[in-house]
């Protein structure tokens, strides 16, 4: 989408041109059985952006998450107490990263998966489609 | 309404609490700032297991401001830049309980007779290295992460996140004040609510809701007592008892712990680290009938460190989980290599 940028508002992003390297990681969880995002994300100089400039990378869908309170190492819905995002350790490498929280990816998958019929899946196809809507749930909250 | 907790249970989960280790904490004297006084190069501490590195800056914030900083540095100090480092070179990760980091480092560097040496960690007051520990390193962050644990402890036990969830709020934070405060009775008052207790004579009459990869415990011990007080609670009424491993050189290793296994069998630290490390620690003779590997050990090569008490073998999943877990509700067993 080209268009008329101009009469959008500049997004609070230093404007000197840098480069951001993200990684990203899906991980199994091993307590709530499920596939988890990681991500890590730092400069050129190897120093890593803290949340504030992740949001400014517009990497995080801001708009379709609950109402939360952003600070610099969480973001955490109004509603809960329990934060949406925060930061851990990848569990192999053990390094830093932020992650999803995954308590609720199941809940989200399944729905999903009764909205579009595909309750009784089984076998390899079954998996795929089971991950197909992690990647729904996935997308509507990161821009991958 | 949690039944009440055994007596025995209680003495453990205050042994563990009350456990400390020695700290000798060392400033890197390069990044002391002129006018220091550069004769006081170490402080000691006590710390609780249970305690976590930013909780003991205050400490050591103490000791450097009134006894080595002169007064217009101790003005210009901030203490988001520092982060410790083990002699050894290991970095230590703020958000590992105390206990933890000391346990790993003793079974890294095992004295010749085992003895609770301090471990010696270097202060260091500038340029903390953001890719490999977690940023913002605060208490906040602390907390926040050590609820996290609670969740994920409780989300392995019963399938879900209630129980902790359910608090209110200022239970919630009551527990970690608990941690920060040092006061068993105000953190137990409240773990008491969501911490289970080991009955084994009281197997549960109703299967377990059961998910497809764990085992769903089909054959029992024959209970001769109708089961007292609820399941809810009981340790060995659990999907799985929160548990991870730690090798000296190694990721940590984190798997389902059901408290029985498929043939009614408590599962014991023994079934336990010779399924999981089973190069380290030879089959139980009452192990499951696998085929023995001819690989496994003919006699245990390691030994478990859990709170720093070598572990016997023989102890059960459930009642380790129940009695000698952390503060955040996980059983860390230290994998130590005899000589």
């Amino acid at each position: 989408d080209g268009g008329d940028e101009s009469a959008l508002s500049p997004p609070t992003v230093k404007s000197q041109a840098r480069t951001v390297t993200i990684d990203q990681f899906i991980v199994y969880s091993a307590t709530f059985q499920v596939p988890t995002f990681y991500f890590s994300a730092h400069q050129s100089d190897g120093s890593t952006l803290g949340l504030g400039d992740i949001e400014a990378l517009r990497l995080l869908k801001a708009h379709s998450r609950p109402d939360s309170e952003i600070n610099s190492y969480a973001i955490t819905p109004i509603a809960s107490p329990f934060p949406l995002l925060s930061q851990g350790d990848h569990p192999t490498l053990g390094t830093p990263c932020w992650y999803f929280h995954p308590c609720e990816t199941s809940t989200a998958v399944q729905e999903i998966l009764h909205e579009i019929g595909e309750m009784d899946w089984e076998g390899e196809d079954g998996l795929a489609r089971w991950m197909g809507a992690w990647f729904s749930v996935l997308s509507s909250a990161v821009d991958l | 309404m949690a039944s009440s907790t055994p007596t025995a249970t209680t003495l453990f989960r205050r042994l563990c609490w009350d456990g400390t280790v020695p700290i000798e904490v060392k400033i890197d004297s390069k990044e002391l700032p002129a006018g220091s006084d550069r004769t006081l190069e170490s402080f000691y501490i006590r710390a609780p297991r249970v305690s976590y590195l930013p909780l003991l800056i205050q400490e050591v914030k103490t000791f450097l401001f009134d006894l080595v900083l002169d007064e217009a540095s101790a003005k210009d100090m901030k203490t988001d830049d520092w982060w410790f480092e083990a002699e050894g070179g290991a970095l230590l990760k703020w958000h590992w309980p105390v206990g933890l980091l000391y346990d790993l480092h003793l079974v890294a560097h095992p004295a010749p007779d085992f003895q609770m040496k301090p471990f010696t960690i270097i202060l260091h007051l500038a340029s903390p290295p953001t890719d490999k520990l977690l940023f913002t390193p605060s208490i906040e962050t602390c907390k926040q992460s050590f609820m996290g644990q609670l969740k994920e402890a409780d989300f392995l036990r019963w399938g879900n996140t209630k129980r902790v969830t359910g608090l209110r709020k200022e239970d919630q934070d009551g527990l970690w004040e608990g941690i920060v405060e040092h006061n068993f009775d105000d953190f137990w008052r409240i773990a008491s609510k969501i911490a289970p207790s080991p009955n084994p004579l009281a197997p549960p009459l109703t299967p377990n809701p059961s998910s497809p990869t764990l085992p769903a415990p089909s054959s029992r011990p024959a209970s001769t007592q109708p089961p007292s007080g609820s399941d809810r609670d009981n340790a060995y009424s659990v999907r799985s008892v929160p548990v991870r491993i730690y090798l000296p050189d190694g990721p940590v290793i984190q798997d389902l712990v059901p408290p029985f296994l498929e043939d009614g069998l408590p599962h014991s630290l023994n079934l336990f680290l010779s399924a999981q490390l089973p190069l380290l620690f030879k089959p139980s003779p009452t192990s499951p009938l696998t085929p023995v590997d001819p690989n496994a050990p003919k006699s245990n090569l390691a030994f478990a460190l859990i709170q720093g008490v070598i572990a016997p073998l023989d102890c059960e999943m459930a009642w380790l989980g129940a009695c000698m877990s952390g503060a955040d509700g996980w059983v860390n067993v230290c994998i130590g290599l005899d000589k």
